[in-house]
């Protein structure tokens, strides 16, 4: 028992120390963009590559997904409100559930499955090789050259892509319903803007923000604690994902809220 | 130029420690095979990076610079390769030039004969006679004594000596 409540109080100690460095971490990374560091020509180049392989060779198969997605999602919601003779507030929850939760939640998902492993991995590698040691032997900042720049272009492009999402979906879902119901598009949004709210629309920018951030400066700050080891790479891959996992998770309850 | 002995690894990595401790207040360019180049940059971008970092020029603009300076030590054709496609020496001169462009007040080389072997060691030895000048100091094992007294003129001095009488920080 006592064993049991010393494990527990260890855990809670631990996981305290790591969100305050975690937040350490972030103010440093704040503090830079707000300094706009990300224009010094060696990071900017750095930020477009980034903003390329997170934002933009994601995009075929992020127009796939948000399309099926749409279809789906009005599919099922037609059917079912039909059934129920209310698919007058099919506004109502499309705002709801594409602008509101799908649209932050998927594209955290995907970036996350794509980006945040790459990032995370690249990150670990650079500390093992020595690659890190190279930036301080110059006096570069990694947190200046190499995390400030993937962590914005995260942020930019998980917001313009949760957009990128709903307007996809909305627009996939309107041709189903064009076909089904014979609605027009000026209808289909007049009946999604005259529900959505500003509560909406901030919860939606509050999502995409936090999470944005947290997709990438997450497994960042966790592979920084590989020294030496090969086998320290997927540790810090596994630990990454899954405080990211959480962050998600903390991001979607505080989502709640608003 | 001069050369400072070393016996094992561990001062190899003490004498590292104290030089970075001084690239705060003077600006040296350290070559050893401890710092990698950045292995997703090319080799243009890799020599570039501390110039472009620290005092804001951009990569493209100067790409004829080095281009020129490449061509110098007959590696004309690897400025937009990656670290994997190069040979020994032609990653020795990519330091090299990263380290010059950053206009450094001394060039310190911190066991660069472990790299070598046959055609490389020849190239390394030719670099240093024709390139070699006031502000290199090279810290190599003494087991190779014998090779750089048979190649090149040099002066012998102790590390502390020269961080005192050169490096003056």
């Amino acid at each position: 028992m006592r064993e049991a409540v010393s494990r527990l109080g260890a855990f809670f100690v631990n996981s305290f120390i790591t969100i305050v460095q975690y937040l350490n971490f972030s103010k440093t990374i704040l503090l830079k963009i707000i300094h706009i560091k990300i224009l010094n020509p060696s990071i900017f180049l750095v930020f477009l590559r980034q903003i390329y392989f997170t934002g933009v060779q994601i995009f075929p198969i992020f127009f796939f997904i948000s399309l099926a997605i749409g279809v789906a999602l009005v599919g099922v919601l037609t059917n079912f409100l039909a059934g129920l003779g209310a698919y007058e507030q099919i506004g109502q929850i499309l705002s709801v559930l594409i602008i509101r939760e799908l649209s932050p939640l998927i594209t955290a998902v995907l970036l996350s499955l794509r980006s945040a492993t790459a990032v995370s991995a690249e990150i670990a590698v650079m500390n093992i090789s020595g690659e890190m040691e190279t930036l301080r032997a110059y006096n570069i900042d990694p947190a200046e050259y190499l995390f400030l720049p993937r962590i914005a272009a995260g942020l930019i492009c998980m917001v313009s892509l949760s957009t990128f999402f709903a307007f996809i979906s909305i627009i996939g879902g309107y041709f189903l319903l064009s076909f089904n119901m014979n609605i027009t598009f000026d209808y289909l949004l007049s009946l999604i803007f005259d529900y959505l709210s500003f509560n909406d629309v901030f919860a939606f920018v509050y999502k995409t923000f936090l999470l944005g951030f947290m997709i990438i400066s997450l497994p960042i700050f966790t592979s920084m604690n590989v020294k030496n080891a090969n086998t320290e790479i997927p540790i810090a891959l596994l630990k990454g994902m899954m405080r990211l996992f959480y962050g998600i998770i903390f991001v979607e309850i505080t989502g709640l809220f608003i | 130029m001069k050369i400072a002995y070393i016996s094992n690894f561990d001062e190899e990595c003490y004498y590292y420690d104290r030089l970075k401790s001084k690239t705060q207040l003077i600006r040296l360019g350290i070559i050893w095979d401890r710092l990698p180049l950045i292995s997703n940059l090319s080799v243009l971008e890799n020599i570039m990076l501390p110039l472009s970092y620290h005092e804001r020029v951009k990569i493209m603009g100067k790409s004829e610079d080095v281009e020129h300076e490449l061509k110098k030590y007959g590696c004309g054709d690897i400025m937009h390769e990656r670290k994997e496609s190069l040979s020994v020496y032609q990653i020795f001169i990519t330091k090299y030039l990263q380290a010059l462009f950053y206009k450094p007040a001394f060039f310190v080389f911190i066991a660069p004969m472990r790299i070598f072997a046959g055609e490389d060691e020849k190239n390394y030895f030719a670099f240093l006679t024709e390139h070699g000048s006031e502000n290199f100091l090279i810290l190599d094992y003494n087991g190779y004594e014998n090779k750089y007294d048979n190649n090149i003129d040099y002066q012998k001095v102790g590390f502390d000596e020269w961080l005192i009488q050169d490096l003056k920080v």
